[in-house]
């Protein structure tokens, strides 16, 4: 056994196997793909069939949500696991179909070139405040102008970072933002491309530290997460519902009231399972006038995945879950799900502006950081 | 840098595009030896990500060439390669590489000058912008 996954396997405890199965039960994949089996998974490698793990297509469909780590009773990090076996499998030539012709995947790997500054910031307007060097704050924009180019047909993409840097306006901040900020490197390092994590992890690094800021904001909960878990900073990182859901604790907000409507909220893995925040968003939603918040059958640490992580294998067992994900909030009479992810925003957009959905799938999917300056605003009311 | 000697990646359509280059090449219509060509059945199938995989790969500009609007052998997979251009530039313009770095021409079969004149019009224009801002350093360590 190669040395890589034997840390590997000391790392995630997957030693500990128990081999009881209950992954798998818990397995979103597997319940439309019995193919899939995350304990399996494990035991092939316990077992020693490297070559045959390594060369087993089955580690892409892994989507990493982490509900297999949640219900292990040895506390095995599957995700983790799977993670270090893949940047073993891409060298042999094993490799997950990337979605969207590959295009995100490109966009990283190009900014890992040190030579280009981007034009990232040209959605900002004259009347949103920022300041460029050191101050409290840094506004984390991750891959939103990217978001926007790709995804132009159903996701606006900026207009998260729009709402969120208004927000923080509103609270009398003017963040820094980071004119040439790279991808945080989240789906190269969950795809097993360390090198280009580590690449653009040193250039972020550096650019935050020229910051001089203590705290950084993010609308993204991989961002958060990646920031939080895999960058060792030492400014203070924050997801956007963490610095609302305290910011309405301690003030006295005046919302108002934009329309009647019933949400429902997805819990992304990364901020949930990953993160465990899973109370900050509900507080937010709470807390808005007009809106009536319901729980889903299947809730936070339950919440099942949106279908696609990292951009690799959108295939129709992807799809099978997204509609179950509709159909959940579909049960509980929501109108809109809300959610803190923008890509769990723009896969199920993806779905519900498909045209092959019926007209009764009709379902609002919306960025809690926007409902909340909408309640405040702060936003024109076009948007 | 008069010297420099830009890659130009060329994608050319199969129905018209490549014929074109074709009756360029015979009626002896000179074009700079710059430009690779890839045929591809319709300018409709060129993706966002051949164009940036060119740059990543150390293109200094990519032109994408198909049949007029109207003219298309697939009905309207030129316009698609619209649509498309249009995104790439704008995700070009955003990575700093430059939008300007890519084009996209239509020129028919029985366009043989037109093509010759792109292509040297192109190469021209790429000339002037320099190399690859991604692989800069190198191309001026090279001259």
């Amino acid at each position: 056994m190669k040395e890589s996954i034997k840390s590997a396997f000391k790392d995630t405890k997957a030693y500990y196997c128990l081999e009881c199965g209950k992954c798998t039960s818990a397995c979103p994949v597997s319940i439309y793909y019995p193919g899939f089996s995350p304990r399996l998974l494990v035991k092939k490698a316990l077992l020693d069939f490297e070559g045959d793990l390594l060369s087993d297509k089955n580690i892409w469909d892994c989507l990493t949500c982490n509900i297999c780590n949640d219900v292990c009773m040895s506390d095995v990090q599957l995700p983790e696991f799977i993670r270090a076996i893949r940047s073993e499998a891409q060298p042999i030539g094993n490799e997950g179909c990337e979605s969207h012709c590959g295009v995100p995947h490109a966009v990283s790997r190009i900014m890992t070139n040190t030579n280009l500054t981007q034009n990232r910031l040209e959605w900002i307007t004259k009347d949103m405040k920022i300041s460029n060097n050191d101050g409290e704050y840094l506004l984390w924009i991750g891959c939103a102008p990217y978001h926007k180019t790709i995804f132009s047909d159903y996701d606006k993409g900026t207009d998260i970072s729009d709402a969120a840097l208004r927000l923080l306006n509103f609270f009398g901040i003017s963040p820094v933002v980071l004119p040439n900020e790279k991808c945080c490197g989240h789906d190269m390092l969950w795809l097993g491309q360390r090198k280009t994590f580590e690449d653009l992890r040193e250039q972020n690094k550096k650019a935050i530290e020229d910051a001089k800021v203590d705290r950084i904001v993010t609308t993204c909960a991989e961002g958060y997460y990646t920031l939080k878990n895999d960058y060792n900073l030492d400014a203070e990182v924050i997801h956007i519902s963490q610095f609302l859901a305290d910011k309405i604790e301690n003030e006295v907000l005046k919302f108002k009231a934009t329309k009647n409507m019933k949400v429902t909220y997805h819990d992304p893995c990364r901020l949930g399972r990953f993160a465990g925040e899973y109370d900050a968003p509900r507080k937010v939603l709470d807390a808005l006038p007009g809106v009536e918040f319901v729980e889903m059958e299947k809730n936070r640490h339950k919440s099942p995945c949106c279908g696609v992580s990292a951009w690799i294998n959108c295939d129709d067992f992807s799809k099978k879950m997204r509609f179950n994900k509709l159909m959940m909030a579909k049960d509980v009479d929501a109108e809109a799900i809300i959610t803190t992810c923008p890509k769990c925003r723009i896969h199920l957009r993806c779905y519900t502006t498909n045209e092959h959905v019926t007209p009764q799938m009709n379902m609002d999917i919306e960025d809690l950081t926007l409902l909340c300056a909408r309640s405040l605003g702060l936003l024109d009311k076009r948007r | 840098m008069p010297d420099f000697q830009p890659k130009i990646l060329a994608f050319a359509c199969n129905w018209c595009s490549y014929a074109g280059a074709d009756l360029a090449g015979i009626s002896r219509k000179q074009y700079p030896p710059n430009v690779r060509i890839i045929r591809v059945m319709c300018s409709g199938r060129v993706e966002p990500i051949f164009v940036l995989s060119a740059f990543e790969n150390g293109a200094d500009g990519v032109l994408i060439t198909g049949c007029h609007i109207g003219d298309c052998h697939y009905k309207f997979g030129n316009k698609n390669a619209e649509i498309m251009v249009k995104q790439a530039k704008e995700l070009l313009s955003t990575l700093g590489i430059g939008s300007e770095r890519l084009r996209l021409e239509w020129v028919s079969a029985s366009e043989g000058q037109r093509f010759s004149e792109v292509m040297t019009d192109f190469t021209e224009n790429v000339q002037k912008m320099g190399p690859n801002p991604m692989f800069a350093e190198t191309a001026e360590a090279k001259t």
